[in-house]
């Protein structure tokens, strides 16, 4: 998928309105396409990219599952993140009265832009939530650089 | 028959996602809390109905986002409870981003053997 920058609302152009519109829509499609499993590969989950001086951070909700079975790849400016989620619990004598819970394989990859160092990612999972940190390459990063006025 | 998957029109709160599971003598409700540390989150049985409340941590408000799919709100989900279940006898743990309650049916709806003389 492609990366687009997250915008705030209020920016100020003729044609904001609608690219609000837009924006709301694709979210509105994306997420019930999510929620709901329209897209047949099995369930998805909801990710967060932040992006900060030194570092980007990677943020995604992995409830129910253990640590060993999540796998983060790295491969150029690409983050991957697979896994999949099995039933805790499977009884036969047991009834359910509702299964809102997803289970089965996911994968998503994400483009970095200006990538990261590779040798010092880190990643904890803590409570559900899985956190890749991933620092930014020297290059990439906010450079002051002083310009002489004669 | 015991638990209804009662929820109340969410006012800036997330709806967890549950599974509902009745076996013999309980029932048990699977949630998924991704973000909720144990000392975030309250359940309350009041007047037969079970309400669930988990606070997310949002960690750190540095940066900015690329992306971001994640909702910053917090998560609430009532529940109605039948008569058939013990108000008195809730269990819950939390592991790994999933809340699992226990609630114990009444002796009264357990299934018993009667022997016949």
């Amino acid at each position: 998928m492609a990366l687009v920058r997250w915008k705030n609302h209020g920016e100020m152009s003729p044609w904001s309105p609608l690219r609000d519109l837009e924006g709301q829509f694709n979210r509105l499609f994306g997420e019930l396409a999510r929620d709901y499993d329209l897209s047949d590969r099995g369930w998805s989950p909801a990710v967060d990219l932040k992006e900060s001086e030194h570092e980007y951070t990677l943020v995604a909700d992995l409830p129910g599952m253990k640590r060993e079975e999540i796998d983060v790849t790295v491969v150029d400016n690409t983050v991957t993140l697979k896994g999949e989620r099995k039933h805790e619990t499977e009884s036969k004598e047991d009834g359910y009265h509702c299964i809102e819970r997803r289970y089965g394989s996911f994968e998503r990859t994400f483009e970095i832009p200006g990538g990261f160092k590779a040798d010092k990612i880190s990643a904890h999972f803590d409570n559900g939530v899985l956190r890749v940190t991933l620092p930014k390459r020297d290059e990439a990063k906010p450079k002051q650089i002083d310009v002489k006025v004669n | 028959m015991t638990t209804a998957c009662a929820t109340e029109a969410p006012t800036r709160y997330l709806i967890p996602r549950v599974n509902v599971i009745e076996n013999v003598d309980q029932v048990l409700i699977e949630a998924e809390l991704p973000g909720v540390d144990k000392s975030n989150l309250t359940l309350e049985v009041k007047e037969g109905e079970l309400t669930l409340v988990g606070k997310r941590s949002n960690g750190s408000r540095e940066g900015s986002y690329v992306m971001r799919e994640r909702a910053a709100a917090d998560y609430r989900r009532v529940f109605a409870l039948s008569n058939a279940i013990d108000p008195t006898r809730v269990e819950a743990e939390m592991k790994e981003g999933i809340l699992t309650i226990t609630l114990h049916k009444t002796e009264r709806v357990k299934p018993r053997k009667i022997v016949v003389n």
